[in-house]
């Protein structure tokens, strides 16, 4: 959980208040969990990345990170590319990926494992904002289908 | 239909933090209303699920869990949905029943070793576990937690759906070495929480294996596991 929130949030306090958080707030809700919302463990990590998402939106992200540019950026490549080398081998989900053109891969772990936000990815991508919007959702519809 | 409006790809965009907060506030009416949506979104979910099980455990740092038990102490609203408002009040609710209704919810759960082991580590007081055991069934679903503390104490917190076979107990066994083979924690004749004192033996290692057997009324006749297992794990020091 901590490591979740870390990839989001970068500084491992804070990634740790997080969990704190986190089970706090589970902790109360537990009773109202439902399993047509999906399983209880996707429920977990959902509370988790979004109170971590909550602490990069509107712009704090950039507060969050001390190094130089040169070292944040590769610092956010590799944890997108390491969350995604570390899927199985014979994972659906990773050749369902692997399936994707890189650049449209990229934006969906971007989002996912990094909490960016289109703006960002369209930033990081190098392209306008509607063409990184449209890339995602299309990536999000092939990897439906193809995990279907 | 363009993938605009097609409710898997909202449900992913959603599942991912791409939607505005505008949009997620009318997303979520949606969500709480219509059971399609609902649907898309634990899809969406389960398919991306992988990703967030990638993330090391690492163990946390000194003081994170004496925070989070202080914090869970403090007496606070359970919130409970509309079928289990009589159980709930508040702070008035026993331990042992915040405990059920938590522990209910998570029935379903097909791998939550991990959420067992820390969440199981909660419930130490006084005594700190030295090792949280999540046993899984054949299935690899999760059918009881114990808590190996020192002196050979164990305490097993049987999950919900567990239930003794009439005429059988079960039992709980432990394998410090494959020399002396399996060795014999205790019984159960009911599939409620119970703690039990094992003989003396070398205190537990890391991955030391532990499991429950259905065994005939009173124990096993022979002093070693004779009936099907229930369930076994492995010993881990809690991590999230």
């Amino acid at each position: 959980m901590i490591s979740v929130a870390q990839r989001i949030v970068r500084r491992r306090e804070l990634a740790e208040e997080i969990v704190q958080e986190s089970f706090i707030q589970i902790w109360q809700h537990a009773a109202t969990y439902e399993a047509s919302r999906g399983s209880a463990l996707s429920w977990i990590f959902t509370i988790v990345r979004n109170r971590a998402l909550n602490v990069v939106r509107d712009g704090r992200r950039l507060d969050l990170v001390e190094d130089d540019t040169l070292d944040m950026l590769r610092d956010r490549d590799a944890v997108i590319d390491d969350a995604f080398e570390r899927l199985d081998e014979d994972s659906r989900l990773r050749r369902c990926l692997e399936g994707l053109e890189s650049e449209r891969r990229k934006g969906v772990l971007l989002a996912y494992v990094g909490g960016y936000s289109h703006g960002e990815i369209a930033g990081i991508l190098g392209v306008p904002l509607g063409t990184a919007k449209s890339w995602i959702r299309r990536a999000l519809a092939a990897l439906k289908e193809c995990m279907a | 239909m363009s993938e605009h409006d097609d409710i898997d790809v909202l449900a992913s965009e959603y599942v991912l933090g791409l939607m505005s907060d505008a949009d997620v506030a009318d997303f979520e009416i949606r969500v709480s209303s219509d059971a399609d949506t609902r649907r898309a979104v634990a899809g969406a979910r389960e398919r991306l699920l992988e990703l967030d099980l990638t993330a090391p455990a690492t163990p946390p740092r000194e003081g994170l869990w004496d925070r989070i038990e202080e914090e869970l102490d403090k007496p606070r609203p359970q919130i409970v949905n509309l079928s289990q408002r009589r159980l709930a009040a508040g702070a008035t609710q026993s331990r042992q029943q915040r405990r059920s209704s938590f522990w209910s919810g998570f029935a379903a759960a097909a791998v939550a070793a991990i959420l067992a082991t820390s969440l199981a580590y909660v419930y130490l007081k006084p005594l700190q576990p030295r090792f949280i055991i999540v046993l899984l069934d054949d299935q690899a679903k999760p059918v009881s937690l114990v808590e190996a503390f020192e002196g050979q104490k164990i305490r097993v917190i049987p999950l919900d759906g567990v239930v003794v076979p009439s005429g059988k107990t079960l039992q709980v066994w432990t394998l410090p070495n494959k020399e002396t083979g399996p060795v014999s924690m205790g019984i159960m004749d009911e599939a409620v929480e119970i703690t039990l004192q094992g003989p003396s033996l070398p205190a537990p290692k890391p991955d030391q294996l532990y499991e429950i057997t259905i065994e005939p009324e009173g124990g096993s006749p022979t002093g070693k596991p004779t009936g099907p297992i229930l369930g076994k794990g492995f010993a881990r020091m809690p991590q999230i």
